[in-house]
């Protein structure tokens, strides 16, 4: 039996489909489990729904999506990103979504013509000094969201901030993007394990210090584990909360009242009133019963900035320097209302607080408060070779 | 500060219990049945989901709390039945493939069944505030309840124990189960009580720490690791070893993590401790288990008056007694495996699919460090849970000289098997003075410890792991980004390795290697010094499989923790055994066997560890042998060599017995 099986494996690898030339091939790579498994059902619904809006097809082309499992480990990222440009030959790969595993994929895929477009991600040294004039990124540089609210505190006079992130790149760049607008001493910076969703010990000593806010990025799980315990603690009323992609519209329900006053620093919201959000939001909800959230919105975006590119080569995948050229126009209508690229294929944008609030029919929304930064860029693109 | 501390000591109680809830049930029946259960983990995730959804369904914390006992229990008997009581006979090793084929089911069962977004579990409304235990200093209530509720739970168990009918039996089953059974008691039923109790705590423990935790599949998988230090340090069989060494446990993580650095701080500039602090703080249970394992191989507290059987020799799974079926296939299928990989870059070429060179590096480097696994597990016997670490080890090695500037492979990958060959000696040093399950829990924990000890090198990329910017470089000679000349450096390799394998193992070491395997205490009785081979042993494999670390750190163009993580070393067990054991030929088929079936079967679906997880488990019961096994030549043929050669070593050793 094991000897048909890998008979079979062998078949299988022999007789791999050949390439059909007038498809646009898009390669999905998403942590779909392990823990960044709810972030990647919100970002595939809304794949799924843009494509809906585009009616299925790119520029008149069929589409083509390869999905595959990155498990949130690079290793793994990188092998099946290599495959999707060597043996799927895909026009564009998104994701993946974490920063590690974007780093693990860019350097080999930087030596092929992909397009890489990162719905999330967007480590530093993308931005600057490795960029690359295939890859672009759909959200912010990683450590913009915090660098808002860094200025936001700096604004309100708080003196006396506790820092938590998770241990990674990610947490690394958010860290200094807060340090960058935020000019106080820090009076803690804790850094924890990846997947810790027990904050007993930081906790404690968290309210020993006695800070005036405290400021985290714990995405997913981490994030809904570490406001529940906040409250538990009975933190939230004495210290208030500042995340970036912690809270949003897809941990809400599973935080629950607890994380009623946190706030956060971000590109896009729920209650954006542009035309283009009001109809992501509304389609959205409609057709999968759940709130979008950051993720999901700047996911959105990706496929349409895409689509625009093929449109704007009339469908012909041969011309990679002309779409890169679309790309870098992104012509369609964001979310977040509008959308341009600096130099270095990162957004130029506005930055808003945006705050959880109750809404009337007692659902939790995130609510804009104020806007921080207007047309910012990010502080590595004068790195960038690229012009 | 004082209140700070007695704070943290309570988080450090209320874990403790948590893991004394995990290992109570572990080491009963690691005491009693001499099994190895790493499927425990599974029912700690189980008890957490069924009662949550129980929960969320009722709305009542306690009925959730009845349902995750009863479920669990219920499950654990169903799972004693079908399947664990089938293990009692066998040998650690085939013991751990199986409960780890049984928790690739439970896992990707359970994501199937609820999602994979994971489950939140509400706080009872009761226990949401906190507690001013000491004023001053408010502690969450449903931590104080965590902590009474597994006392109140060990207390019971302790009654249960050492007061009741059933425990006597209980008791005299563990010390002496022939004698037990002899005297009309029935053992079978025993054991599957003690099982099914066992899976109630882990789905008690569970349950209790939904709150705390996010509720996920394989969320049981970390605590599972904890609970086996908890054993070990406690010494396995004995209930009251585990309840000391579970705080002990809890106390000293929790403690470690909130200290260290203020502490270190004293010492080493500020600088130096924010890096080594958190390191050695995650590491810190693991070096506490080194060194109680150093001065007292059975642990704190052994269990008092255990005779346990002796567990079936390894050897016992060992070699097929008959021709394969495939036996008259053999030369053909070595013949075709040696030439499809010698030509697989033309033929890649050929069909413009170059991602099948990059497929078959994998293979190949994979193949290397299932042979140098091999030769501990195969040949020597040695049932090593942690092999995965040095494939880490010379992968860092590489990952940080690149990062430092320096580039040449030949500096890098003779570093790279040094640093691991060193790693392994220190390690193995202790490791050794353990044998049978202790050996096994100590490597995976022993890989544990790098593993979070990589997690916290914040410079070189933390739990991210970090790009290698450069490939190796040597001299001019080769050049690793073309794919095909990496493709057959690593072939080239490989064919060495395999045939110095093939040479050690007929040379007098090898020999000697194999006698260790089938009776280690007549080889020492008959001279030889054991400690020493196995040492030696342990520290050629861990530099073998450190090259082949360099050669996935150059391969993937990364580094990172998870290159030890203990699914890892499953996986490099799973490919030696499914393979074939103590065969070079078998290791080279079972990482081809075990990369292509994952490759195939993560194509078709995202739940191919069920598929792989069933695969797994009738492995153990069905594949003896493994894939070479098909394939072996029929006695009298080609092994002769290998037996002659045994009699030529025997002869001068056993002659005076004559």
């Amino acid at each position: 039996m094991k000897a048909s099986i890998l008979l079979s494996t062998a078949l299988s690898l022999l007789c791999a489909v050949p390439a059909m030339a007038d498809t646009v091939k898009v390669g999905v790579i998403l942590p779909q489990t392990g823990v960044g498994a709810a972030l990647a059902k919100q970002m595939q619904a809304a794949i799924e729904l843009a494509m809906a809006h585009e009616g299925g097809k790119m520029g008149g082309q069929e589409v083509e999506f390869f999905w595959s499992d990155s498990q949130g480990k690079a290793d793994v990222a990188k092998q099946l990103a290599d495959e999707m440009v060597k043996s799927k030959r895909v026009d564009f790969l998104v994701g993946p979504l974490f920063s590690s595993e974007m780093m693990a994929v860019h350097g080999g895929l930087a030596r092929t013509d992909a397009f890489v477009i990162s719905p999330i991600s967007g480590p530093a040294p993308i931005a600057g000094k490795s960029c690359s004039a295939n890859f672009f990124n759909v959200s912010s540089q990683n450590d913009q969201q915090a660098e808002a609210l860094g200025a936001y505190l700096e604004k309100l006079g708080v003196k006396r901030v506790y820092v938590m992130t998770v241990n990674n790149q990610a947490g690394k760049d958010m860290v200094s993007g807060f340090k960058r607008n935020f000019k106080s001493e820090l009076v803690g910076e804790v850094y924890t394990r990846f997947g810790q969703v027990d904050f007993a010990a930081e906790l404690s000593a968290l309210r020993t210090a006695a800070p005036e806010a405290t400021f985290i990025f714990y995405p997913g799980d981490m994030g809904v584990q570490f406001v529940k315990q906040y409250a538990q603690a009975g933190l939230t009323k004495s210290t208030p909360l500042y995340t970036v992609w912690t809270v949003d519209q897809a941990t809400l329900p599973a935080v629950g009242d607890d994380a009623i006053g946190v706030r956060s620093g971000n590109v896009w919201s729920i209650d954006l009133p542009n035309a283009a959000n009001v109809r992501f939001v509304a389609d959205f909800k409609q057709k999968n019963g759940f709130l979008p959230n950051d993720y999901a919105a700047h996911t959105y975006d990706s496929i349409l900035l895409i689509s625009s590119a093929v449109k704007a080569v009339g469908g012909d995948m041969s011309r990679k320097d002309d779409i890169r050229k679309a790309l870098k126009k992104a012509d369609f209508a964001s979310n977040r209302g509008k959308f341009a690229y600096n130099t270095n294929n990162f957004p130029i944008e506005d930055y808003y607080v945006r705050e959880v609030v109750k809404g009337p029919d007692g659902v939790l929304v995130t609510k804009t408060a104020e806007k921080i930064m207007t047309d910012a860029k990010d502080a590595y693109y004068q790195e960038c070779p690229l012009k | 500060m004082h209140l700070l501390f007695v704070e943290q000591l309570l988080n450090g109680v209320q874990l403790g219990v948590i893991l004394f809830l995990m290992a109570a049930g572990l080491t009963l029946t690691f005491g009693i049945m001499n099994l190895v259960n790493l499927a425990h983990g599974s029912l700690f995730m189980l008890g957490a989901y069924l009662g949550v959804t129980f929960q969320l369904l009722t709305g009542s914390f306690v009925l959730g709390f009845a349902c995750a006992g009863i479920a669990t229990f219920l499950i654990g008997l169903a799972m004693e039945r079908l399947v664990i009581r089938r293990l009692y006979a066998r040998s650690h090793l085939d013991q751990v493939m199986c409960t780890v084929g049984l928790v690739y089911v439970f896992n990707e069962a359970t994501r199937m069944a609820f999602g994979p977004e994971p489950l939140h579990a509400p706080i009872p409304a009761l226990l949401s505030g906190s507690v001013e235990l000491i004023p001053g200093a408010p502690y969450p209530a449903y931590r104080l309840a965590m902590i009474a509720a597994g006392l109140a739970i060990a207390a019971l168990l302790y009654v249960l124990i050492a007061r009741t009918r059933t425990g006597m039996l209980i008791r005299a089953g563990a010390s002496n189960r022939v004698m037990t059974s002899v005297l009309g008691v029935n053992i079978g039923a025993i054991y599957a009580v003690v099982f099914s109790l066992g899976a109630a705590l882990a789905g008690l423990a569970g349950f209790i720490s939904a709150p705390i935790l996010t509720v996920y599949p394989g969320m049981g998988d970390n605590v599972l690791i904890l609970a086996l230090v908890v054993l070990v340090v406690g010494g396995m069989g004995s209930v009251k070893g585990a309840f000391v060494a579970a705080l002990l446990v809890g106390v000293i993580d929790t403690i470690g993590r909130a200290y260290l650095k203020d502490l270190m701080a004293l010492v080493l500039s500020p600088v130096a401790a924010n890096t080594v602090a958190p390191a050695l703080a995650s590491m810190l249970i693991y070096i506490l288990m080194a060194v109680i394992l150093f001065f007292r191989p059975e642990g704190l507290i052994p269990a008092a008056g255990l005779r346990r059987p002796e567990a079936p020799s390894e050897a016992a799974s060992l070699g097929p007694q008959g021709p394969g079926v495939l036996a008259r296939w053999r030369v053909p299928a070595i013949g075709l495996l040696g030439g499809g990989f010698l030509l697989l870059p033309l033929v890649a070429g050929l069909a413009d699919s170059p991602f099948w060179v990059d497929m078959g590096l994998r293979v190949i480097i994979f193949a290397i460090a299932a042979l140098s696994l091999d030769l501990i597990l195969g040949q020597t016997g040695l049932v090593s849970f942690g092999h995965a670490l040095y494939l880490g080890i010379g992968a860092y090695v590489v990952g940080i000289l690149a990062d430092a500037g320096v580039e040449s492979g030949f500096v890098q990958w003779p570093l790279a098997m040094a640093v691991s060959a060193l790693l392994a000696a220190a390690l193995s040093f202790v490791a050794l003075r353990t044998s049978g399950t202790f050996f096994i829990m100590i490597t995976l924990a022993f890989a544990q410890m790098m593993f979070y000890g990589a997690s916290s090198l914040y410079d070189y990329g933390g739990d991210d792991g970090m790009h290698l910017t450069v490939r190796s470089t040597f001299a001019g000679l080769l050049d690793l980004y073309d794919s095909t000349q990496f493709y057959y450096l690593a072939l080239a390799l490989l064919v060495v390795l395999a045939g110095l394998n093939m040479r050690l193992v007929r040379s007098r070491f090898g020999m000697a290697l194999r006698g260790i395997r089938v009776n280690e205490r007549r080889m020492e009785a008959v001279g030889f010094p054991t400690f020493r081979y196995k040492l030696v042993a342990c520290v050629i494999s861990a530099a073998v499989c450190g090259l082949a670390g360099a050669l996935l750190a150059n391969a993937a163009e990364f580094v990172g923790p998870q290159y030890m993580d203990w699914t890892r070393s499953a996986e490099l067990m799973i490919m030696v055994v499914a393979g074939g054991l103590a065969t070079p030929f078998g290791a080279i088929i079972g990482a081809l066997a075990y990369l292509g079936l994952e490759k195939y079967l993560s194509d078709l679906t995202i739940h191919w560890r069920l598929a792989f997880g069933a695969l797994l488990i009738l492995l153990v019961f069905l594949g003896r042998g493994g894939l070479s096994a098909l394939f072996a030549p029929a006695p009298g043929g080609e092994a002769v060599p290998a037996h002659k050669g045994s009699f030529r070593w025997a002869r001068p050793f056993f002659r005076p017995r004559a």
